[in-house]
């Protein structure tokens, strides 16, 4: 509702924003407020994407806010899936935004000729001003109202890169002072009026369901209500602790579905380490793999086996909802408010346009939240309620009911011919599809089938193994098991040829400029050959995809007394084409190198008969801060596309550590966690 | 109702605030006094507040949803992540497994208000860096950075990251670091 003008007092009139485009308001004072529909997971498009708007804008980006929204329409670019996904805000926003900023320019300046009685030509832009070339000065603020109901172009040319002023350049994130000063609110910090909060409980196996709820009750007078849910039973109450503590201590009867109970990691283990010994589905086939099976060359071939992991984010799931007879409303971390939006509707039968989705800040992602189980909760607790309901996942509900990065294994065999070079592979992967594609899932094969290197014969098969265990996307999704894989082999087959680990990669790169470049810029930053740390031993590794290219060299010592693998330094290059903000691509390496390595060394989910052993901390082992290691980046501007950044960090990692292990210690760990390969 | 916890009845101080100096508790002859009636009186960020509340529940909680305080963050629960850390008389506390009669009579404050010399500092520190990713780690991050350097002004960089335990899954320990050293050599 506006409010009438007349009876604001005039600094608060200069504060309405007044719409120009669809993501663009301005308010009479100048500030600027920007609608991001990318979700902000700390990968930094909160920033970033505005930063895109402003440049072509030639707005003061001191003046800008940002406003959350959800990729829905008219919040809708084409192209692409509307969720935050694969690395690809960035590279998927940057013409389409500077155009919003360019167009949004345009519409100001027509305005500003229009008040002036000039031709567009005279005018000039500059930080959030028209200006006249007789010196005249109107800021944007100053035009919005006269702007309004213009004709918004379209293909408005854009900035030359030399031009730009902030793309390029590190600019401070629009977030960190909300962050700073305790006003950075996300998802379970919404407060509503008589707003209750959930708290759940799934069985302890896997898709077991609750028998007994009927007959559940609680004394507590702070509770309100016991909720049945498909496999789960919630407590609803004035306090989450009050909450989680009933919920805890009722006495619920969970069944005990038979195949859930016949699951256990180890025996899928066996089962997937059997299964890539037989062929699968091919999914590539590269000259004629066929004539590997040639007496004359060596063949080499290993197997390796990656678990179940968590994504264990800070923030454990939560969404907060309010569900009507003819509307639903829900405020949430995602990465997909069009998924959420999808399941609401599924949920309660309501319509599209019934549904309002509030993306919050999300503290941490990693494709965690991109699913909707959590989604489901909440909205069928609020439709037992009245009111809204915050519903918060316990940190061992959030780790028990995680969505998992999926245990796979891997089967390759390297043929070389009498020269010690590589002939040809023949690489078999099996494990589950994350999507939900069965064996036609790209992401089983990513970093599997799309190799930067030159192999002249190649066969690529996937087995696809789905079990009781749903897999989920974790950072990077098909890196983490197939970089694994694939960066550890070409270091068992360097070493079968008699040659360095790097040199037998650069020279599969001869063919690819762009990745042998960055590869030898890591080798050099990494000093390789030449530890840092005496003694110390380095391994390398490659990942190219996201449109980007980032090599590796891992520098670690093994410490046999205290039974620890001390990486002392990560050197990365890392090439995206072009760096929009540079240190924000330097934070997303150093992030994900340590996401990386908390799971080449530590991560690991086992279940037992349908049991998840894992809930918290105190028994899933993650990298502590005093384990981290020296980080160098460095940046090569190749002038490619823009590429993403937020996941190609994480793979290179595990193979990297395990080839740096070897060199240390002889021993090849073809199974992560590397800790628990080497120690236990 | 007043209970009296004494000796063995007490549950363990490493339960309670893991990263807290012990020696901060009072302990009259080895027992805590849960305060009758469930009122709990604080000084919070400078003011006085009577919180009326199971004595039992987290000062996390209290903070949260009594109080609408909600910087501190719920993590694990269980005093292992440091989300929920909070100064509690200028040390730092892990307030998801710190009861609220525990406060009782204390000076709590919390990331809401750390706009003295020190924790501008850090925060402009924090901000010149870029530090934060998510964030939600954060304000656990500046409180328990603040506690350091206000209790060991003399910490050496390499130090710091032993000290600082607080797990950040976005990976900003580096920056963390260089941040609170930064502040430490007093270059903010």
């Amino acid at each position: 509702m506006m409010p009438d003008p007349g009876i604001l007092p005039p600094e608060e009139v200069e504060r309405i924003f007044q719409p120009l485009t669809t993501w663009l308001r301005i308010a009479t004072d100048g500030t600027i407020e920007v609608a991001v529909q990318k979700a902000e997971m700390g990968q930094g498009v909160h920033t970033t994407l505005p930063l895109m708007i402003a440049e072509e804008l030639d707005a003061d980006l001191s003046k800008m806010e940002v406003k959350l929204v959800g990729e829905l329409p008219p919040y809708s670019i084409p192209g692409g899936l509307p969720m935050t996904y694969g690395s690809t805000s960035v590279s998927s926003t940057y013409e389409a935004f500077r155009q919003v900023g360019a167009a949004a320019r345009s519409v100001l300046m027509t305005a500003a000729a229009a008040k002036w009685n000039v031709s567009v030509d005279q005018i000039q832009t500059e930080n959030g001003k028209c200006i006249h070339s007789n010196g005249q000065v109107l800021t944007y603020g100053e035009l919005v109202l006269d702007a309004q109901g213009l004709d918004i172009p379209k293909d408005v040319p854009l900035k030359d890169a030399s031009n730009f002023k902030l793309i390029g350049q590190s600019q401070p994130r629009l977030q960190d002072s909300l962050i700073v000063n305790g006003q950075c609110s996300y998802g379970a910090d919404i407060d509503l009026p008589g707003r209750k909060f959930a708290a759940l409980r799934h069985g302890p196996i896997i898709g077991s369901v609750p028998q007994n709820v009927s007959s559940l009750t609680s004394s507590n007078p702070a509770v309100s209500k016991i909720v049945e849910l498909p496999n789960a039973v919630a407590v609803v109450a004035d306090s989450f602790w009050t909450a989680k503590k009933v919920v805890e201590e009722l006495p619920i009867v969970f069944s005990e579905p038979t195949d859930s109970v016949a699951f256990s990691s180890d025996t899928n283990e066996t089962e997937l380490t059997q299964a890539i010994e037989s062929e699968g589905k091919e999914v590539l086939r590269v000259g004629d793999p066929d004539t590997l099976n040639n007496t004359d060359y060596t063949q080499l071939s290993a197997s390796y086996f990656v678990p179940h992991l968590a994504h264990f984010p800070m923030e454990p799931v939560t969404a907060t909802a309010h569900v009507t007879a003819d509307k639903a409303e829900i405020w949430l971390p995602t990465q997909s408010a069009y998924f959420v939006r999808l399941k609401v509707e599924s949920v309660t039968g309501l319509s599209a346009e019934q549904i309002i989705v509030h993306p919050t800040f999300i503290g941490g992602g990693f494709g965690r939240k991109a699913d909707t189980d959590y989604v489901e909760a909440a909205v069928r607790i609020a439709m037992e309620l009245q009111g809204p309901i915050t519903l918060i996942w316990s940190r061992e509900e959030d780790t028990r009911r995680d969505r998992f990065r999926p245990a796979f294994a891997g089967h390759l065999t390297g043929f070389l011919n009498s020269e010690n070079k590589l002939a040809g592979w023949i690489a078999t992967n099996a494990g589950p599809s994350v999507l939900g594609f069965g064996e036609n899932d790209p992401l089983s094969i990513q970093g599997f089938s799309d190799l930067p290197y030159s192999i002249d014969n190649v066969q690529v098969n996937h087995i696809n193994r789905e079990t009781i265990v749903e897999a989920g996307f974790w950072r990077s999704i098909g890196h983490t098991q197939n970089t694994f894989f694939v960066e550890s082999f070409l270091d068992e087959l360097a070493s079968a040829a008699g040659i360095d680990s790097l040199q037998f990669r650069l020279e599969l790169l001869e063919s690819n400029k762009r990745v042998q470049t960055v590869l030898q810029t890591a080798a050099n930053l990494g000093r390789w050959g030449q530890p840092f740390t005496s003694g110390a031993s380095q391994g390398v590794a490659v990942c190219a995809d996201y449109g980007s290219v980032l090599a590796l060299v891992c520098e670690l010592t093994i410490d046999d007394e205290n039974k620890l693998i001390k990486v002392h330094r990560l050197s990365a290059a890392v090439d995206c084409g072009f760096a929009i903000q540079p240190d924000g691509v330097v934070a997303q390496v150093q992030g994900g190198l340590l996401f990386g390595l908390s799971a080449a060394l530590y991560e690991e989910i086992t279940i037992k008969n349908g049991v998840v052993e894992q809930s918290n901390l105190n028994n899933y082992r993650i990298l502590s801060p005093r384990e981290t290691p020296d980080i160098e980046i460095e940046i090569i501007n190749s002038g490619a596309e823009v590429g993403g950044m937020g996941e190609i960090a994480v793979g290179p990692v595990a193979p990297a550590v395990a080839n740096a292990v070897f060199k240390a210690t002889a021993k090849r760990l073809r199974r992560l966690p590397l800790h628990k390969s080497l120690f236990a | 109702m007043a209970a009296i916890l004494h000796g063995a009845d007490l549950p363990a101080k490493s339960e309670w605030a893991p990263s807290a100096n012990v020696n901060s508790w009072s302990y009259n002859n080895n027992c805590i006094r849960m305060v009758g009636g469930g009122m709990t009186k604080f000084q919070l960020n400078g003011k006085q507040v009577v919180v009326e509340t199971d004595p039992t529940k987290p000062l996390l909680w209290v903070l949260r949803e009594d109080l609408k305080l909600t910087s501190t963050k719920y993590g694990c629960g269980i005093g292992q992540c440091g989300a929920c850390t909070v100064l509690v008389n200028d040390r730092a506390v892990r307030s998801c497994v710190t009861l609220s009669v525990q406060i009782d009579g204390r000076n709590v404050r919390t990331l809401e208000n750390l706009d003295d010399e020190l924790g501008t500092s850090l925060k402009s520190s924090w901000i010149k860096r870029s530090v934060p990713q998510c964030g939600f780690c954060q304000s656990g991050q500046i409180i328990s950075a603040y506690s350091l350097l206000k209790n060991e002004p003399q910490v050496t960089a390499d130090a710091i990251p032993t000290k600082l335990t607080n797990i950040c899954r976005c990976g900003t320990y580096k920056r963390i670091h260089e941040a609170v050293e930064s502040v430490a050599k007093g270059e903010e």
